[in-house]
């Protein structure tokens, strides 16, 4: 029940707010497309959505220079806030009431980050394909921007989405602990770190396609990324609904305003 | 239906907001609440609804106990505080909403409570156009709507008109009769005395004589 009340209010309500994302991928796909006009890159369509969360490689260990990755840090960034806008707002509040369940409610706003992060990358992917038939780049599924090392797996793909439905549920087990403005602060932390250091405990790291060791000779494990990416789900969601299960509601200054 | 509250304190931040309060509350009565500005009603109606736990002590209703066995109370209309709604919904689609996580009542059902609380079940208005009166009023119909067996109403007829009052007046009266137990706070001491069969007087978290 508590599902269909997520499904109508923090998620039909929100789609509008998608076509911010969908103009932060169009200008990255300009960007892109320039360059590889200026540099005569043979680039198709899947090397467009791949660019959004390339990020960089692994700084230091790859040698190269360390160039903050803007585009991918503005997506995750504004998926963060959307995230953080909803489970706790006062709205949400009364229907906490009216389900009579705390474990319920917490579970369907889960299944409601799955369905947010699922529609915000398909936003991405479509955005960059329409961005890709009109201005004539070949609709291929080829991967050109990107080296492939030895280790590359197709499955490796999944894991930007992966990373961001499990930074979607930590974020939410931070908002129990805490106030969903300081658990944004924390992700937009730990996603900024991540550019920097690279290691599977910053988990951030999973969703950059560089920082991967199917694209970079050191950079971490597909295995690896999705077993840290395990763990951290299942501790989040445990130490969530336990948390939420013993937290008071006491309702916000902000949401009197 | 029967609430009790078992030697009941509430500690936030090292500040005692309940103080051991024991108290036995019986469906077919309304309850009043009389107390100063902070003196722990509002955190009292949040503890009987389960939105906050006590340090100590326990809710029990209907032998479950609050936070145990149960969430929140299984038959509960709330308003606590400013009512919540969605601005661009109307009053129906609003309660509408609410009323799918509970037992589905019907439109015309929702409609009805709407009439009785003296909002207009077909009025096109978003919620963001509102007046306080009127936001007040659809906060009522969310609480009452399908006479649940506990009502815990804050503040009730703040905002609200002479003939708004009147009419709470009655729905109360009408859900007494059906056997619900009525918490309401009220600053206003003789619409209180109105409306309540017993009125309890709180005072720095204590239940005073």
């Amino acid at each position: 029940m508590y599902f269909k009340y997520d499904l109508k209010v923090g998620f039909m309500r929100d789609l509008p707010k998608l076509l911010i994302l969908a103009g932060l991928v169009l200008i990255a796909n300009i960007s892109l497309y320039r360059n590889a006009e200026l540099f005569s890159l043979n680039l198709g369509s899947l090397d467009y959505i791949l660019y959004l969360v390339k990020s960089i490689a692994p700084f230091p260990q790859s040698g190269e220079e360390f160039r903050f990755p803007v585009v991918w840090y503005l997506i995750q960034l504004y998926l963060a806030w959307i995230i953080g806008r909803y489970p706790f707002s006062s709205v949400c509040e009364s229907a906490l009431i009216y389900g009579g369940s705390r474990q319920k409610w917490y579970l369907s706003k889960v299944a409601w980050i799955v369905l947010t992060v699922l529609t915000y990358y398909l936003v991405m992917i479509i955005t960059s394909l329409v961005f890709c038939l009109v201005v004539g780049v070949p609709i291929s599924w080829e991967i050109n921007l990107l080296e492939l090392t030895e280790e590359f797996s197709s499955v490796a793909l999944f894991l930007p989405i992966v990373t961001s439905f499990v930074t979607g549920v930590f974020q939410l087990f931070l908002m129990a602990l805490t106030t969903p403005i300081i658990s944004f602060f924390l992700v937009a932390a730990l996603s900024a770190a991540s550019t920097y250091i690279t290691s599977p405990i910053l988990f951030t790291n999973c969703s950059q396609l560089l920082k991967l060791s199917a694209f970079s000779e050191v950079g971490i494990g597909t295995g690896e990324s999705y077993l840290t990416l395990a763990i951290v789900f299942l501790v989040s969601l445990v130490a969530g609904l336990t948390i939420f299960n013993r937290r008071d509601i006491l309702r916000s200054r902000r949401d009197e305003e | 239906m029967i609430l009790e509250l078992q030697n009941v304190t509430k500690t936030i931040k090292g500040v005692t907001i309940l103080d051991n309060i024991t108290l036995t509350m019986q469906g077919g009565k309304v309850y009043g609440f009389q107390g100063k500005n902070g003196s722990g009603k509002t955190m009292l109606m949040r503890l009987i609804c389960g939105l906050i736990k006590p340090t100590s002590g326990q809710v029990v209703i209907n032998g479950e106990i609050l936070g145990k066995d149960i969430s929140f109370p299984r038959s509960v209309g709330v308003l606590i505080e400013n009512p919540s709604f969605l601005p661009e919904y109307t009053a129906f689609k609003n309660l509408k909403l609410l009323s799918d996580l509970q037992d589905h009542l019907s439109d015309d059902e929702l409609k009805a409570v709407l009439s009785n609380v003296g909002l207009d079940p077909e009025d096109k208005r978003k919620y963001r156009s509102f007046s306080l009166g009127m936001k007040q009023k659809l906060g009522i119909a969310a609480a009452v709507m399908g006479e649940p067996e506990l009502v815990i109403l804050d503040e009730p007829i703040n905002a609200v008109d002479d003939a708004g009052v009147e009419n709470i007046r009655m729905i109360l009266s009408k859900l007494k009769e059906s056997g619900s137990l009525i918490i309401v706070a009220c600053h206003d001491r003789e619409e209180l005395e109105l409306i309540s069969d017993e009125i309890l007087k709180i005072d720095a978290g204590r239940i005073v004589p």
